[in-house]
């Protein structure tokens, strides 16, 4: 099992696993099919059309977009498939995407910018510049990455309603 | 006088093909083929010019609340790209000229880049 975890300086942050957290209707769950790249965005979107029915910024509304987005892309792009949820809580919002993938063998390898295993197919839909892991940590708060060779990849992150620019 | 839309739309003498807001004020402008690099884009308010005509260009305009697309070389996006757009009320253009001639032109009337700059850790 191949571990990362990253988070942006004075957050504080416990996970103690569970997803059962949010209140009714303020949750989103959505499977993601692997090489679908005309559904790809679906989840991301409807992130982004509950956050913004809700008292948070149009910046924070639009950074939880970009890192859903950029890992539902990661999905479609490498997995066979997998599934999105998002949890809004008074002062954050968590996303879980995990998938049925070939999994990361270096993670710290894929942060670094540019580096990039997609295929061909994917980079012809405008992806796979190897910015999307990079560019996820760029908008969130927190970021855990775990993934096993195989059977597939976790990534788990928070952005918090206060803090960021 | 900040430009709207529809005065880069007359600039690259373009093909208005969602009319949706085209009234709007352009904030600053970015140019990409790839939907990575869109979504690096620090503005939100952004006018895209691009040469790609998928879906996923406006999947990318909905996520960093870009304000308009144009597509440049008269690239004709498929009708559930046009469809999507419509309902996203997201301006669509096409131009005959290259990437290279649209970016000049717009960059002609005072329109300046989008920053990309990234966050700081």
């Amino acid at each position: 099992m191949n571990e990362y975890f990253w988070k942006k300086d004075g957050i504080e942050v416990e996970d103690d696993g569970s997803n059962g957290t949010a209140a009714k209707g303020l949750s989103v769950e959505k499977r993601v099919k692997g090489g679908d790249f005309t559904g790809a965005g679906a989840a991301a979107s409807k992130i982004k059309q509950l956050l913004k029915k809700l008292p948070i910024s149009p910046q924070t509304v639009r950074r939880v977009a970009i890192a859903s987005y950029e890992a539902e892309i990661n999905v479609v792009a490498h997995a066979d498939g997998g599934n999105i949820i998002a949890f809004v809580s008074p002062d954050n919002v968590k996303v879980v995407i995990a998938d049925e993938g070939p999994g990361i063998p270096d993670i710290e390898q894929a942060m670094v910018p540019g580096y990039s295993t997609a295929s061909e197919e994917v980079r012809e839909m405008g992806f796979g510049a190897g910015l999307g892991l990079p560019n996820i940590k760029n908008n969130v708060d927190v970021l855990k990455i775990t993934s096993e060779e195989g059977k597939g990849t976790t990534v788990i992150f928070y952005i918090f309603f206060n803090a960021g620019p | 006088m900040a430009a709207t839309i529809k005065d880069i739309a007359a600039m690259l003498k373009a093909e208005t093909l969602v009319d949706h807001n085209i009234d709007r004020e352009v904030g600053c402008v970015i140019a990409s083929d790839l939907v990575s690099d869109m979504l690096v884009c620090c503005d939100a308010g952004a006018f895209l010019i691009t040469g790609l005509a998928n879906i996923q260009v406006v999947r990318a305009a909905e996520m960093i609340d870009l304000i308009g697309v144009v597509f440049v070389r008269n690239k004709e996006p498929a009708t559930e790209v046009i469809e999507y757009a419509e309902e996203m009320e997201l301006p669509l253009l096409s131009t005959d000229y290259t990437m290279y001639e649209a970016c000049g032109l717009v960059y002609d009337i005072g329109l300046r880049p989008g920053d990309f700059s990234t966050r700081e850790d």
